[in-house]
């Protein structure tokens, strides 16, 4: 089975107070603004290809409006409206969005509205093109390079993964087993990493966190350090999943929505032969809190 | 209000502290607040006209007190909050309400 969405090319995210929260990701986060058209915002990490990757929308809630998976190739989107069709999943055609092409948007049964896209503008990094330095200087907060993943919650996690994997085809890495033996949590992949998103029980279109990549230790403490020089919200960590060896931090933004630093340099990669991980429910402690080996009272009850 | 409450010593559950998630929502018994900037989601007009109030934004105008609710009055372990969520969703159809719905 070939690849077929090459990331989580998009989420956008509520805010309560466009200004403020803007303040929080470009300075503190350190997000690229690549543009505001009224209410949304349009931004992306440093090491992203294409216009943007985040957008901050005002709105009178915190939360998730959608999130876009972007395909490997155009033909790919016509691969996957065949599939919506075949699992008779309801779809609109959007043939435009802000800088970017057509897209595909369906509600999946977790109560997200997902799209999926192919075309958007190519606006390179923030590195020139030809004979190009490691990295920018000049960066300011985290300054994580890219998007990486996004958490998300749904009232039937079986379901719903089962929804990502048949319809959308995305393969199991891990997952959290209940004591019968059934998935209630589950982290999917298409990208060779071990997740593109991932699904644990809680309310419907509940929004967990958005993660960003961050590439070294070095990284994962210096951005623990500019949180709290912000005194921003940190919620766990630094610290390191079982589920997946990422490291992490888990903060809020100052709506309440919860991001996360992820550290992709200490996961694994997956192959297309890898087979799910399972972790059982008497152990979600170092499954999701490594060095802790116990969940904290926020990881399932607060979200947006 | 949820720093004056922490201050004071009182253990109470709280989460994103920035309006958004509703965790640390609690009531009102007596005295006047400035709600702040809420999530709509998880505090509503009607809510707020019957003495709701999410700690974590909300300013005192005049002295209070407050009740706090199920979902923040005690400090849990967090299997507490993994049976609650997780044991109405396998295998059944219902939708979990979360902590902060529950009265």
């Amino acid at each position: 089975m070939p690849y077929r969405i090459s990331r989580l090319g998009t989420v956008e995210i509520r805010s309560l107070d466009l200004d403020r929260d803007l303040d929080y990701y470009v300075n503190v986060l350190g997000l690229q603004l690549t543009a505001r058209e009224g209410r949304t915002a349009y931004l992306k990490g440093w090491d992203e290809r294409h216009a943007y990757s985040v957008m901050l929308t005002e709105a009178d809630r915190a939360g998730m409006v959608r999130l876009a998976f972007r395909t490997v190739d155009p033909e790919d989107l016509d691969y996957y409206e065949n599939r919506l069709r075949q699992f008779s999943v309801k779809y609109d055609v959007i043939p435009e969005d802000y800088r970017r092409g057509r897209a595909l948007r369906f509600t999946a049964p977790s109560g997200h509205v997902v799209e999926l896209y192919n075309e958007m503008d190519y606006t390179g990094n923030l590195l020139p093109s030809v004979n190009p330095a490691p990295w920018p200087e000049g960066l300011k907060g985290i300054a994580p390079p890219r998007l990486d993943h996004t958490l998300v919650t749904a009232p039937e996690p079986p379901k719903a993964i089962q929804f990502f994997q048949d319809v959308l085809e995305f393969r199991v890495s891990e997952m959290l087993v209940n004591p019968e033996g059934v998935p209630i949590a589950a982290w999917l992949w298409q990208r060779p990493s071990p997740h593109d998103i991932a699904i644990v029980p809680g309310r419907a279109g509940g929004f967990h966190h958005a993660a960003f990549a961050v590439d070294s230790a070095e990284a994962l403490f210096r951005a623990a350090d500019i949180l709290t020089m912000h005194k921003a919200r940190i919620d766990y960590g630094p610290g390191r999943h079982g589920i997946t060896r990422g490291t992490t931090i888990y903060f809020f933004d100052p709506s309440g929505n919860r991001l996360e630093t992820f550290g992709g340099y200490t996961a694994y990669q997956m192959d297309p032969d890898c087979r799910a991980v399972k972790w059982t429910t008497d152990q979600i402690g170092p499954a999701v809190f490594y060095y802790s080996q116990e969940l904290n009272e926020t990881f399932l009850s607060v979200y947006t | 209000m949820l720093s004056a409450i922490l201050r004071s010593g009182a253990k109470v559950v709280f989460g994103c502290r920035g309006g958004g998630c509703g965790t640390c929502k609690m009531r009102l018994i007596s005295g006047r607040v400035d709600h702040g900037r809420c999530s709509a989601a998880v505090l509503s007009e009607d809510e707020k006209g019957a003495g709701s109030f999410l700690s974590c934004q909300a300013r005192p105008l005049t002295d209070l007190t407050v009740e706090l609710t199920a979902t923040n009055r005690y400090r849990r372990p967090a299997e507490a909050y993994w049976v609650t969520i997780v044991r109405p969703v396998i295998p059944g159809p219902a939708t979990p309400r979360r902590p902060c719905e529950q009265r």
